[in-house]
């Protein structure tokens, strides 16, 4: 019997031994890639449908529509969703193996008011043109792929003036545009706006950014006036900052739609 | 999970239980699991630690490509010029290093004349083929076919594999450059070219790699890269165009057979939002993946493969991977913060 009993200590020990001595890769120790998220538009004109997944078994998705990071108490997806809301929908992944991922964010935007008037005093460099001088009031966004045709890039400042057929109460004002700090996209350094030409509204724009930074943005501008003509001025970033290594040069300013509400 | 595997777990299980409470307090249990990756026949655990080195002492920049010698040590070509070539023990133990003079350091095949190894290095900053012996010394280099009128400058060319066939021929893949392969013979004289930029079946975009497939023994063909067109292209010794396999989602670097797999490094998936979005992929003898350690598992609809894409961060971008004479794996991986190469063990 103490022979037996000295046996399984020994084999045991053995078994805890190289659970312990393991070099290979644990539970845990690496992230999950965060998950896909598609919709057929992210402007509603009638209903929208999302679309989240991460191929691996044995994932989970998450998601919140109130601007929170997910946890695994958050919404558990299952199958497509349905909305015909303007909200901000945030997925995250989650397994048992890997660490949760990082999320992802998908805003969908109330339609605009239908733009017919829009005069161009600046154009769109030659490679970026987009869909033309519509592109930005065409009520389609963008995806994070810079050579997307729903981009307009430019160079220097992009400006325009929109009239209204009648006077018209703007709420407010959404410019949409693209970060990707490596392809020297960088976020608008200015924006000015013009109403009925005499009143102006001054936006500068703070972002934080960081090296290989995708990302799709917005900056929401209240005007809270009744409208006829309004002239918006979008000044690019003049200088890349010290840590890019286009350092001093000029970035460029990818936007894509501009809503009035 | 094979019954002696089962077996193996169980009374592992068992014993614990039972004498669990004598040694608890002494020793603890690491209740983590070791992770496995890939899919059906082939998986893996992972080894983030082989064959770190002292970046002091042995550098690297980019870890381009890795193969095993005829005494089954494992060769690592790096663009560092303190030292191209790293070689190790399949431990990871560090043998020896050599080379200083390949900045574009980029293809490595092996070549095996008599029971002799030999090295093709490929260097698109140098724009040549360097043929070494084991231990580094130039043998022969090819610089720019300029004879073939496709070349106006050296510059043009920037050769990214080479390959070797039975009657030591030599194929080079442009694939930095015109996007051409370039036939040789042993002695590296111009037999032939063919290919060339484009997305036609017989043209590529980024030729990034060549291998010969010998495993059919009546009907040896060559296999190239298409790494942006996602695809692999068969041709024949003579250049012919045969046929074309799809890996949507892939951005597949060089082709290597082993056994009667076809491995490669997938650089990135093509429509990851990050660009670190590597991972492995493998085919089977029919050229259907059967796995992809790192990304998702392999499935085809009505013969079409569903598109591949990284689902974990494992790899960031993987550019090479050489398979031991074990059937493990070494993943070799550019632009990845200076990494030594990551090995997988077969499971």
């Amino acid at each position: 019997m103490k022979l037996i009993i000295v046996v399984l200590i020994l084999l045991s020990f053995s078994c805890a031994k190289k659970e312990d001595t393991s070099h290979y890769l644990k539970q845990k120790e690496i992230a999950l890639v965060a998950p896909r998220v598609e919709a057929n538009s992210t402007i509603i004109d009638s209903m929208v449908t999302i679309q989240a997944e991460l191929r691996l078994e044995g994932t989970k998705l998450y998601y919140t529509t109130n601007n929170t990071e997910p946890t695994e108490q958050s919404t558990l997806y299952s199958k497509p969703l349905t909305t015909k809301n303007a909200a901000t929908y945030t997925f995250k992944a989650f397994h048992n193996d890997w660490k949760p991922s990082n999320s992802t964010t998908l805003k969908l935007y109330k339609k605009g008011i239908p733009l017919n008037n829009v005069l161009w005093h600046t154009q769109a460099h030659n490679s970026y043109p987009g869909l033309g001088e519509t592109t930005l009031t065409n009520n389609k966004k963008a995806s994070r792929q810079f050579r997307d045709s729903q981009w307009l890039g430019f160079d220097s400042i992009a400006k325009a003036t929109i009239n209204f057929e009648k006077e018209t109460f703007i709420k407010t004002l959404i410019i949409g545009y693209l970060i990707d700090t490596k392809s020297w996209i960088f976020p608008p350094k200015d924006i000015t706006i013009l109403v009925n030409k005499k009143d102006t509204i001054a936006v500068t724009l703070n972002k934080h950014l960081e090296i290989g930074m995708v990302a799709l943005e917005d900056v929401p501008i209240t005007i809270n006036k009744d409208v006829k003509t309004i002239t918006v001025a979008v000044n690019n970033t003049k200088q890349l900052p010290e840590w890019h290594p286009g350092k001093g040069l000029k970035a460029w300013l990818f936007m894509d739609e501009w809503i009035f509400n | 999970m094979s019954r002696r595997q089962f077996l193996k777990q169980s009374s592992c299980l068992a014993v614990g239980l039972l004498t669990y409470p004598m040694y608890g307090s002494a020793f603890s249990f690491n209740d983590s699991k070791d992770i496995i990756v890939g899919h059906n026949s082939h998986k893996y655990k992972v080894d983030l630690n082989w064959g770190n080195l002292n970046p002091l002492q042995t550098p690297v920049k980019d870890c381009h490509e890795m193969v095993q010698d005829s005494k089954g040590r494992i060769v690592l070509l790096t663009n560092h010029t303190k030292n191209n070539v790293i070689i190790y023990d399949k431990s990871g133990k560090l043998l020896e290093t050599w080379g200083t003079e390949y900045p574009g350091a980029h293809g490595l095949t092996l070549v095996k004349e008599n029971g002799t190894d030999f090295l093709l290095i490929t260097d698109y900053e140098r724009h040549q083929i360097i043929k070494t012996t084991i231990d580094g010394k130039v043998v022969f280099t090819i610089d720019f076919p300029s004879e073939t009128g496709k070349y106006n400058t050296k510059g043009d060319f920037k050769p990214t594999e080479t390959t070797v066939v039975d009657n030591g021929d030599i194929y080079v893949a442009d694939g930095y450059g015109k996007q051409h392969i370039v036939h040789y013979n042993h002695k590296g004289e111009l037999l032939n070219i063919f290919g060339g930029q484009g997305d036609t079946n017989d043209t590529f975009l980024n030729a990034h790699g060549i291998c010969y497939d010998n495993r059919d023994k009546d009907n040896p063909s060559l296999l190239v890269s298409a790494r942006e067109l996602n695809q692999l292209k068969r041709f024949s010794l003579a250049g012919d165009y045969i046929e074309t396999i799809n890996v949507p989602g892939a951005l597949i670097c060089r082709p290597v057979i082993h056994k009667k797999e076809i491995y490669f490094a997938v650089l990135r998936s093509k429509n990851a939002e990050h660009s670190e979005s590597g991972f492995v992929l493998i085919m089977n003898e029919n050229n259907e993946v059967v796995s992809c350690p790192g990304a998702t598992a392999p499935s085809y609809k009505e013969n079409e493969l569903s598109e591949l894409y990284q689902t974990i961060r494992l790899f960031q971008h993987p550019h090479d991977v050489c398979i031991d004479d074990d059937d493990n794996m070494y993943v070799a991986q550019w632009n990845s913060g200076q990494t030594y190469p990551i090995k997988l063990t077969r499971v």
